[in-house]
């Protein structure tokens, strides 16, 4: 029995535009436990989505190329498995939760519908043949598991009827109706109001300990993934720069980069206008050779522009991709 | 910079290897048009010719496409043709394009008021009317000619004008950027013409290109009914009707002038097709 | 004594939509003091964003008084409103990517504002410059398209387009939200130069409270079209009164152990923010009220000054219900 649910191992991934490749990810690493809760912090265009988007195989081949790399799913390599495997795969094992709502809900068919499909797909997968009237039983316990009231009603409604936190739950009830073993958040609630987002939030929560699925929780923002994850990667331009308990990235954050992201949140407490990082996000059509961090930190040495920096571990699950902590050349 | 735009553009539209041929054929058809009394064979029997002994002559080494009934060569009178029809094109976009464009940025700009509803319901009871039935109305008041043709092809043709720039325009509207110059003061006609109209350009070239062809297929139209150019004219249309009595046996009358119709609207189209490939955002 | 620069007095704007009467703004009071940032904080249908365009001139008050430098400016329909007061309000808008218009390149979009108020042709360019300048871009951006720089560039040049008429009020919508965090403090400390250079006064707009706290020097808060608090930030985010905004500060994602500490005990949210069409009666809070009385069913709650400078709409602290 393999040791991890989920295993990316060195992924790279380009695209191919007019202009020339973009080398978007440059070496991805990730390790999931079954069970556990990981989260994947990281800036606009810094790869997280091309990265989940690779999970699932949904990334469009071409433009997308990927030269190598390997994405276990259970000790079997996702890249290698035929269409029906995969199929299988997405059916009962993973499913994802689209950052937003109105993109992910298909406007013309009601939300029992919706829920309909998935769950006749996946209990199909997994052997089982429901009816129509069973369907419909778990369809609205789902739903009522995601808070939503009057259930049945909501069965009959389009999407566009709805707001963005009943759109938002109905997305995670389609994604635990196909209640798998791997559950990928993208940026869950960031189109909502706060206290909506908070209301989801702990509902994805709640629901992650109760059925015991692993959950990848994506965001951008710090604050979103504090209490919910027990780990955090760090990404930044396509490579990961940290992973971390939670707790240990908030109060020991090694990796330049994720200092400077912790020091550009503004504090409830005051403190002023946080400076953020200086400069911006590497071009992907002519990354650095090296760190891909290097231009904007203030630490680097000649070794950093030269090649990409090993993952060293600092113990206590604490590992950081950075020169400044030792290590040889990659 | 401008070098690297267009030879991105030319990726862009190249593609698709069926833009090129698109082009070609469109400049091919532009080379005759322009150049059809120095490289026609007969240029006079574009005009009053007659040669009777020479009449509904099969595709031989004189009169490679043949001679109609009148002994008049139809290769001559069909690159000719193309000339008058490409013409014809033109003149209805000159008049179309401006009216519908104006029209439609002034409703859509203005959209749910009063000055939308009268526009566009106008611009509904225009479309409301067949367009084949429109020219044949205004040619059965004036007398039939081309100039009169295409200005009934004008009336009915606008409105799609004015429907593409005012879906465009009244969704931009919202744009803040659009806020934002009305905030500083813009005049309107700044807002319409500066801001909201550049926007709406490319779709507006590609439908242009797009809708010659088929602007030449209606004339065409009328003038087999009779109602566009008149004889000696050699419009394609007309040619058709000349010949189309005697098919099949003198096939080459109507065929020739049919075939010349269909290349041109093809050109146009897969040219256009090309041109909404070069102006459309690549996203990956 | 501050000068007061805008001050509004029960400002509505209603809008008529198919699905009915929309109260996006029903009555709120404020002002708004020389040099100072006003922050607005509030979720959808709060009716901020609202406020911002009304005071602005994008739409036409339906009742109530906008004054601004002492001047009425809600009388008149906002496209009469004169180029003078045109000129001194400007606006800052929440999405970069559509707040310049992409077939222009950045030279025409500073040229605009100078060409509308007049500025003469040889002192353009100068002045294109001298814009550029505050806002820290480089001058080879004029050639540029909006297409071909970052979003917080583009947040940048907008601020500049803004400062163009030499403006003495900027509302800014959300001018960071569409920004990732590491972007912001640019944007944020370049505009607080600004002020302070040029003694402007902002509206600040955002759900951002975290940010709030380090912008604003007085900050109000909005719940489908009525302003429940009003307080100097300090007040706001240490003593806040109205349940709502105890809800809303209790939901804030924090990082640091003492921020956590900082937040009222958890409020915790709960039911849906109601649709603007379908108001609930009484204080339209009450539905999602912890504190929920009798009395907040029926009847709207007065503003209340609690303490010189802090305001609160509730029942809790009207006298009629001081028990």
């Amino acid at each position: 029995m393999t040791e991890f649910l989920l295993d990316i191992q060195e992924l790279y991934v380009n695209f191919r535009i007019y202009e020339g490749i973009l080398k978007v990810l440059n070496s991805v690493n990730l390790k999931i436990k079954p069970g556990e809760k990981i989260g994947l912090i990281g800036e606009t265009g810094c790869g997280k989505t091309t990265t989940m988007k690779s999970i699932l195989r949904i990334l469009p081949i071409p433009p997308a190329i990927i030269p190598s790399g390997r994405i276990l799913f259970e000790g079997k390599d996702i890249f290698k498995m035929d269409v029906k495997e995969l199929n299988s795969v997405r059916r009962k094992d993973i499913s994802m939760i689209f950052q937003d709502p109105i993109a992910a809900l298909n406007p013309v068919f009601k939300v029992g519908k919706q829920l309909e499909s998935v769950i006749k797909s996946s209990t199909l997968e997994k052997g089982e043949e429901l009816s129509k009237e069973e369907i419909k039983k778990r369809s609205i316990t789902v739903l009522k598991e995601v808070a939503l009231p009057d259930a049945e009603r909501l069965l009959n409604n389009y999407p566009i009827q709805l707001s963005g936190g009943m759109r938002q739950r109905i997305c995670i009830a389609i994604a635990i109706a196909s209640a798998g073993k791997l559950l990928i958040a993208d940026e869950p609630g960031t189109n909502l109001d706060v206290t909506i987002k908070d209301q989801v939030l702990r509902l994805i929560g709640n629901l992650v300990d109760e059925l015991g699925t692993s959950i990848i929780l994506i965001s951008h923002a710090l604050g979103t993934v504090k209490g919910l994850v027990d780990r955090v990667y760090t990404m930044y331009a396509g490579s990961i720069v940290e992973i971390a308990r939670i707790d240990d990235l908030f109060s020991e954050p090694l990796h330049p980069y994720t200092r400077g992201l912790i020091k550009s949140v503004p504090k409830l407490t005051g403190g002023g206008i946080p400076a953020g990082i200086p400069g911006r996000l590497p071009e992907y059509l002519n990354p650095p050779a090296g760190c891909r961090f290097a231009p904007r930190c203030e630490h680097a040495m000649p070794i950093c522009w030269k090649s990409l920096p090993p993952i060293v571990d600092e113990g206590n699950e604490h590992e950081v991709a950075c020169y400044l902590y030792g290590g040889e050349a990659r | 910079m401008e070098k690297e735009k267009i030879k991105k553009g030319w990726y862009k539209f190249s593609r698709n290897k069926l833009s090129i041929i698109g082009l070609i054929s469109v400049t091919c058809i532009i080379f005759i048009a322009l150049l059809a009394n120095v490289i026609a064979p007969y240029p006079k029997h574009a005009g009053w010719f007659t040669d009777f002994d020479n009449a509904k002559k099969s595709p031989n080494l004189r009169n490679i496409f043949g001679t109609d009934p009148f002994g008049r060569d139809v290769l001559s009178r069909t690159m000719f043709g193309f000339r008058y029809s490409l013409m014809m094109a033109v003149v209805v976009l000159i008049i179309i394009v401006p009216i519908g464009t104006i029209l439609g940025l002034v409703a859509g700009y203005y959209n749910n008021t009063w000055i939308d509803t009268v526009i566009m319901r106008v611009t509904d009871i225009f479309l409301a009317v067949p367009s084949l039935l429109m020219a044949m109305m205004v040619c059965a008041l004036l007398r039939p000619s081309a100039f009169n043709a295409m200005f009934a092809m004008s009336m009915s043709w606008w409105p799609w004008y004015t429907r593409l720039i005012y879906g465009l325009g009244s969704s931009l509207k919202n744009e803040y950027f659009i806020q934002s110059a009305e905030i500083m003061g813009a005049s309107t006609s700044h807002i319409l013409f500066r801001e909201i109209l550049p926007n709406c350009l490319a779709q507006l070239f590609t439908k242009m290109t797009l809708e010659v062809g088929w602007i030449i297929l209606a004339g065409a139209t009328l003038s087999f009914l009779g109602l566009g150019a008149q004889p000696p004219t050699p419009d394609l249309g007309t040619m058709v009707a000349d010949g189309y009595t005697l098919l099949p046996e003198y096939w080459w009358i109507s065929i020739f002038p049919g075939i010349a119709i269909v290349f041109t609207i093809l050109g146009f189209n897969l040219m256009g097709d090309g041109l909404r490939d070069l102006l459309s955002v690549e996203e990956f | 004594m501050t000068d007061e620069i805008l001050s509004v007095t029960d400002l509505k704007k209603y809008f008529k939509t198919d699905e009915g009467l929309v109260k996006a703004v029903d009555g709120i009071d404020f002002h708004i003091n020389v040099g100072e940032t006003f922050g607005l904080v509030g979720e959808s249908g709060s009716g901020k964003s609202t406020t911002a365009f009304t005071i602005i001139g994008v739409y036409t008050p339906t009742a109530g008084e906008i004054v601004f430098k002492g001047q009425q400016v809600s009388l008149v329909n906002v496209k009469k409103r004169p180029k003078s007061i045109k000129r001194q309000m400007q606006m800052v808008f929440q999405d970069p990517g559509t707040s310049l218009n992409p077939k222009q390149t950045i030279k025409q979009i500073l040229e605009l504002p100078l060409k509308i108020h007049h500025t003469d042709i040889k002192d353009r360019t100068e002045r294109i410059y001298e814009l550029l300048e505050r806002v820290e871009l480089p001058k080879d951006y004029l050639d540029r398209n909006p297409g071909a720089i970052g979003g917080g560039e583009k947040q940048l040049v907008a601020i500049a387009r803004a400062l163009a008429t030499n403006p003495s009020f900027i509302a800014l919508d959300e001018p960071t939200s569409a920004l990732d965090v590491s972007m912001q403090g640019k944007i944020l400390n370049t505009l607080m130069r600004i002020q302070k250079e040029s003694e402007l006064s902002y509206l600040f707009i955002t759900h951002d409270l975290s940010l709030m706290r380090n912008v604003a020097a007085r900050v109000g808060i909005m719940y489908l079209g009525k302003l429940f608090e009003v307080a100097k930030t300090e007040e706001f985010f240490h003593k806040p009164l109205h349940p709502y905004t105890k809800m809303l500060l209790s939901s804030i994602p924090v990082v640091t152990d003492e921020e956590e500490k900082m937040k009222p005990a958890k409020a915790v949210s709960r039911g849906e923010i109601p649709s603007p069409v379908n108001v609930p009666s009484g204080c339209y809070f009450h539905p999602r009220c912890v504190d929920c009385m009798d009395i907040c069913m029926t009847e709207e709650p007065p503003t209340i000054e609690v303490e010189p400078g802090h305001t609160v709409k509730c029942h809790l602290f009207s006298a009629s219900t001081e028990s």
